[in-house]
């Protein structure tokens, strides 16, 4: 019988034990160490990553700072901007009388000279006081107010014949005389005073303005 | 390379290194994981805010061009330093002066109205309405420059009505005037 030495099967298995052991304590090894180096990747990469987004957010909010103040001088300059408008709006209701009074002016035929221009408190109705040469000419003054689009009814409210040299001095004063066109009559023997209202025509939009304007601000929302 | 001891080479061990490496493996997949997504998560917030400063250094770019817009038409038109009855009368008076015309009397009527005043949404505060009757002469063609600087922007005033009427005895182109306007004057806020 062959002898068996027992020692020999244990010294094998433990060779590939010892095989086995060092082959996974070498992976475990990597595996650490790779482990390690990706930690210190993700430290280095996060670094970096936090670096650039504190750098990016700084100058966002740089930028942003910058905005909040651009936008509250653009407030300023919109809100003048806006004041502007507001002063525009009141000019343009002024300028409304003024060119209505433009209008009056310009339709006076000659033989005719005014004494008086005068709106209405209500805002819509304009009287017009004068002396003409005749009544022709009255009829004229009232056919050229008539055919101006900013009056929607003309009516002769009165008219007086008067003697013109009896007038005093004074009196023959009492006129435009810009309207130089009733210059020429002066050396007539009489003349026609006469009194006229118009009634201002207003558009859809200019009713409020128009009529109401002893009110406040046309075209302006306001709340009391 | 490793050097145990012999009694350490046993097939326990063998089994405990064997566990031991699938933590470690594990373990490294965790990490790994853990690290792509904080990976993820920054280079997305780095690109979040990449994107939110270019949007907001356009926006900041478009503001600055506004605001140099507003800025040369502010310079073109600048608002004029008249906001109150005092300092209407006192622009009204250079008027007055300036084109010869006598102002006989600059009389507010009634108390004033204070209202809010809102243009184009922007709230400008609040102003009084104050009602001021005007009378003076002048020649005519003054008398209608006069009122002519009311066609223009000025003053935060207008023009309610008129009355024109010769003047007597004076010069044979004066004319006396009585004017109504509504001047607003800015009100102070009380605190």
């Amino acid at each position: 019988m062959r002898p068996f030495n027992l020692a020999e099967e244990r010294i094998r298995e433990r060779s590939l034990c010892r095989r086995e052991i060092n082959r996974r304590l070498r992976m475990l090894a990597a595996l650490i160490v790779l482990n390690i180096l990706v930690l210190i990747g993700f430290a280095g990469f996060k670094a970096t990553v936090t670096r650039k987004a504190t750098s990016i957010e700084s100058e966002l909010a740089n930028v942003q700072g910058r905005c909040i103040s651009l936008k509250r001088d653009l407030g300023v300059y919109r809100t003048r901007s806006s004041q502007r408008t507001w002063h525009a709006q009141l000019a343009d209701s002024s300028n409304k009388w003024l060119s209505l009074m433009g209008s009056i002016l310009c339709a006076v035929p000659s033989r005719v000279w005014l004494s008086r221009v005068e709106s209405s408190d209500s805002g819509n109705l304009v009287t017009i006081e004068g002396k003409a040469v005749s009544m022709t000419s009255v009829s004229d003054f009232i056919r050229a107010i008539k055919s101006c689009e900013k009056f929607s009814d003309v009516q002769l409210s009165s008219t007086q014949a008067t003697g013109y040299d009896t007038m005093s001095p004074q009196a023959q004063h009492d006129d435009f005389r810009a309207f130089s066109h009733g210059e020429g009559s002066r050396n007539r023997d009489s003349t026609v005073a006469f009194v006229v209202r118009a009634k201002i025509k207003l558009a859809q939009s200019d009713t409020v303005q128009a009529v109401q304007a002893n009110q406040t601000v046309p075209q302006v929302e306001e709340s009391p | 390379m490793f050097s145990l001891p012999p009694s350490l080479y046993c097939a326990e061990n063998v089994r405990r290194a064997k566990y031991a490496q699938v933590v470690v493996a594990v373990l490294t997949l965790v990490l790994c994981g853990f690290m792509g997504i904080q990976c993820g998560v920054a280079m997305s917030r780095v690109s979040r805010a990449e994107q939110l400063l270019r949007k907001s250094k356009a926006d900041a770019a478009n503001l600055s061009r506004e605001l140099s817009r507003q800025r040369e038409t502010e310079a073109r038109t600048a608002l004029p330093s008249v906001d109150s009855l005092e300092s209407f009368a006192v622009r009204f008076d250079e008027w007055a002066r300036r084109e010869r015309v006598r102002v006989d009397s600059f009389v507010p009527e009634g108390a004033p109205v204070a209202s809010e005043i809102v243009v184009e949404g922007a709230r400008l505060g609040l102003w009084s309405a104050f009602k001021v009757r005007v009378k003076g002469s002048g020649e005519y063609e003054s008398v209608l420059r006069l009122l002519d600087n009311f066609r223009r922007p000025e003053v935060p005033a207008k023009l309610d009505s008129f009355a024109l009427q010769a003047a007597s005895g004076l010069s044979k182109t004066v004319i006396n005037f009585d004017l109504l306007l509504t001047v607003y004057e800015r009100k102070k806020s009380s605190n």
